[in-house]
């Protein structure tokens, strides 16, 4: 009985969280493993926009757990469905990661993301959230799916005519220059 | 330092990389004269007026220029015009507008600078082209525009270095009547900077000669000439069928004979021998003629020549 | 005859203003201006027309559009302010023209100064040239006003730097190939820290020399307005090499004018 009393207190000495339980250093609740941190959610989920449009959307992040968490983490993610289309997250906004105050228990915040879409095509974006101690479980949101119409905003043959007008407007005020200089001679 | 002098120098020294250019110049030129600045190719004129224009620094030395002393170069600047010797001219402006812009740098307002140019241009003959390019003018009309360019703040002191470099003739002579007519007008000092003998002969009123970076003679053309020991020369006229019986004659004396050409044709050139009194020597030479049968028409012993006086200082030297 | 004390006190116009009016028509109405400006629109012209050209730019390419754009214009155009700043005092020397500029009484700082001034408006000129094509080449992305605006504040400072060095090398080397070649020559010079390898440019080392090269602090900061999206404080620390270069090149110009002499080298 005595061993097995003992047994229990030397599992519940190295078990992380038990330690915690038994000797809490702060009010703050760790988190066992395995646990995600939070949970998130995005809205709107689907989004139809223009190539170069700006445009917002929030995600709200709940603490789902009895205790107060701290040194949360958002990050927002982007990805293409296309597998021609080559997505880099960082041109779509520059202010990706964003971190959290301390969340009561039970308690959200709502986290507004602006970005701005930079290829064109099917995407997705999402938001994870971690904890910058105690776990290694990413809390990811649902999708936010985005379709980006293409707009073609170049053609040569509409430059043309400033490529060619420029050079040619100032071949002829060289010209006139030269001809007025030439007079006085 | 006298307030009548335009130019004082003591002791000026430049070397160019070890090679003396100038070596210890004394120089006093009184206002309102027109100095001949003579001397050979590389002789150190040209730096001499550099240093004195301030474009150049002395390495040693002092000078003053219309009583202003080196140490004040702006100054000086304000007082002194000066045509170079390798001026160039940038080819995309008129006459009128290069000289308007260098009255406006010497600080006149920009109408002032425009009715100094206008009057200047009428001044060396080049009203009717003020209007045109430069790069349209001949050379005479670029060293004319030079002048002009040295008269633009109303110096006190000009300096023209080589103005008749490259010029015909008849250009060389309006140069020289321009700076004349200029100098006399305006009451300015002028060092005229030249290898034409002539040219000094013809304008100046005293002569520096420059051998080497040093002065080797300088005085009126008169007081040069008469220093420098000019191999002594007279002219003897005879009768044209009786010229060559006198040459017979005078070849047998001390004194030697020649016929004249050029100007002196008609005439016999009669080189006075060295170390003989010059006016016995004349005596003698005649005294033969006339012993010989050959009437004497006309006889004038000849005053050193500028040339002559020239090249004895810079060879010697 | 004016004496000394009573001769004439300057009544017109600063001597700086009187050099920088005759340059600046000598360059634009009888010079190279106009020539190198339609050079320069030239090859924005076939640059911008190669670019616009293809067919499957999307938003970000666009974007690259405009930044290459604008570093050929920034580039080019800094090029021609060096190109007149090296020609400005040993030209005239070549010319035989420098020795009448200084017999006039104006101070040498001021001769400098005019003729800065007067390569700087190449710059002004590249940059009004290069706006129409920025505006349709960004059009529809949302960065022209910031790509004009940071063009003009970047290639700014490069042309003041490089003004500066022009005309400190033309007033200090005595013949004008010389000093095209001197400044081509730190040009390039100060394009070698992008071929340094990625990892070197990653290092502190690297990053402090692309800092403090306004060559490539310039660009970088324009491309991480115009491709990333920057705003124009967030990365400013990146014009702060160009800025000190430019100033430290003028005020060592201008500290040097007394050494303007006809012969340049220490032939005083």
């Amino acid at each position: 009985m005595r061993a097995t009393i003992a047994a229990l207190l030397l599992a519940a000495a190295v078990t992380p969280g038990a330690v915690h339980a038994h000797l809490p250093r702060s009010s703050i609740a760790p988190l066992p493993a395995g646990t995600a941190p939070a949970s998130v959610q995005l809205d709107p989920t689907t989004m139809s926009t223009s190539i170069g449009q700006r445009f917002s959307f929030t995600s709200t992040v709940r603490n789902d757990s009895d205790q107060p968490k701290s040194g949360l983490v958002a990050h927002l993610n982007v990805l293409g469905l296309d597998p021609d289309v080559y997505v880099d997250p960082e041109d779509w906004s520059s202010q990706r990661t964003i971190y959290l105050d301390p969340l009561p228990a039970h308690a959200s915040t709502r986290l507004a993301w602006t970005v701005q879409a930079v290829n064109s095509g099917r995407l997705v974006i999402y938001v994870t959230v971690s904890a910058q101690q105690g776990t290694d479980v990413v809390a990811a949101s649902n999708t936010l799916r985005l379709a980006v119409a293409q707009q073609q905003t170049l053609d040569a043959g509409g430059i043309l005519p400033l490529a060619v007008a420029v050079p040619t407007t100032l071949l002829l005020v060289t010209g006139l220059t030269a001809r007025r200089r030439r007079k006085l001679r | 330092m006298s307030a009548a002098l335009a130019l004082q120098a003591q002791g000026l020294k430049k070397a160019y990389r070890g090679v003396v250019a100038v070596e210890s110049l004394d120089l006093d030129v009184e206002a309102g004269t027109i100095l001949g600045f003579l001397g050979p190719n590389g002789a150190g004129k040209t730096t001499v007026i550099r240093m004195l224009s301030t474009i150049l620094r002395p390495d040693a030395g002092w000078f003053a220029v219309a009583g202003v002393r080196m140490d004040r170069p702006v100054e000086i600047r304000r007082r002194v015009g000066v045509l170079p010797e390798s001026a160039g001219y940038p080819p995309g402006q008129t006459g009128e507008e290069w000289l308007t812009f260098h009255a406006e740098l010497f600080g006149r307002s920009r109408d002032d600078a425009r009715a100094t140019a206008r009057r200047l241009l009428a001044e060396v003959g080049l009203a009717e082209r003020g209007g045109s390019l430069i790069s349209g003018y001949s050379r005479g009309m670029r060293q004319r525009l030079g002048i002009a360019r040295a008269l633009v703040n109303d110096p006190q002191v000009v300096f023209l270095d080589e103005p008749t470099l490259g010029l015909d003739p008849m250009g060389q002579l309006q140069v020289l009547e321009l700076m004349t007519r200029i100098a006399r007008k305006h009451g300015v000092t002028v060092v005229l900077s030249t290898h034409l003998l002539a040219e000094v002969e013809q304008a100046c009123d005293r002569v520096l000669i420059l051998n080497r970076g040093r002065i080797v003679a300088q005085g009126t053309v008169a007081e040069v000439a008469r220093r420098a020991a000019a191999p002594r020369q007279g002219l003897v006229k005879v009768p044209p069928e009786l010229r060559t019986r006198a040459l017979e004659v005078l070849a047998a004396s001390e004194v030697q004979a020649v016929a004249g050409d050029g100007d002196r044709r008609g005439e016999l050139v009669l080189n006075m021998p060295a170390g003989v009194a010059l006016d016995t020597a004349a005596s003698l030479a005649l005294r033969r003629l006339l012993d010989a049968g050959v009437p004497v028409l006309g006889f004038a012993l000849e005053s050193g020549r500028l040339s002559d006086a020239f090249l004895t200082v810079t060879e010697d030297s | 005859m004016a004496t000394v004390d009573d001769r004439r006190v300057p009544v017109g116009r600063r001597a700086w203003i009187v050099v920088a009016e005759r340059e600046l028509r000598d360059l634009w109405l009888a010079g190279r201006g106009l020539p190198l400006l339609l050079a320069y629109a030239l090859l924005l012209s076939v640059t911008s027309y190669l670019v616009a050209a293809n067919q499957a730019l999307n938003f970000l390419e666009q974007r690259e559009t405009v930044s290459l754009t604008l570093q050929v214009a920034v580039a080019v155009g800094a090029l021609l302010v060096l190109l007149g700043a090296a020609d400005s005092v040993s030209g005239e020397r070549e010319r035989g023209t420098l020795e009448s500029l200084l017999l006039s009484p104006a101070p040498r700082r001021a001769l400098l100064l005019g003729k800065a001034v007067a390569a700087l408006s190449l710059w002004v000129a590249a940059w009004a040239i290069s706006v129409p094509y920025v505006w349709y080449l960004g059009r529809g992305v949302g960065v022209v006003g910031v790509a004009v605006a940071s063009s003009l504040v970047v290639g700014s400072l490069l042309a003041l730097f490089l003004a500066g060095y022009g005309v400190l090398i033309s007033t200090i080397v005595g013949s004008n190939r010389l000093s095209l070649s001197v400044s081509l020559f730190a040009l390039l010079a100060l394009y070698a820290p992008t071929q340094m390898p990625t990892a070197v440019q990653n290092s502190w080392i690297g990053d402090l020399l692309l800092r403090i090269d306004p060559f490539t602090a310039g660009p970088r900061y324009l491309g991480r307005l115009i491709i990333n999206g920057h705003s124009p404080g967030q990365d400013a620390g990146w014009l702060i090499g160009p800025a000190l270069a430019a100033v430290v090149a003028v005020a060592v110009a201008l500290a040097v004018a007394d050494r303007l002499t006809l012969h340049g080298g220490d032939q005083a």
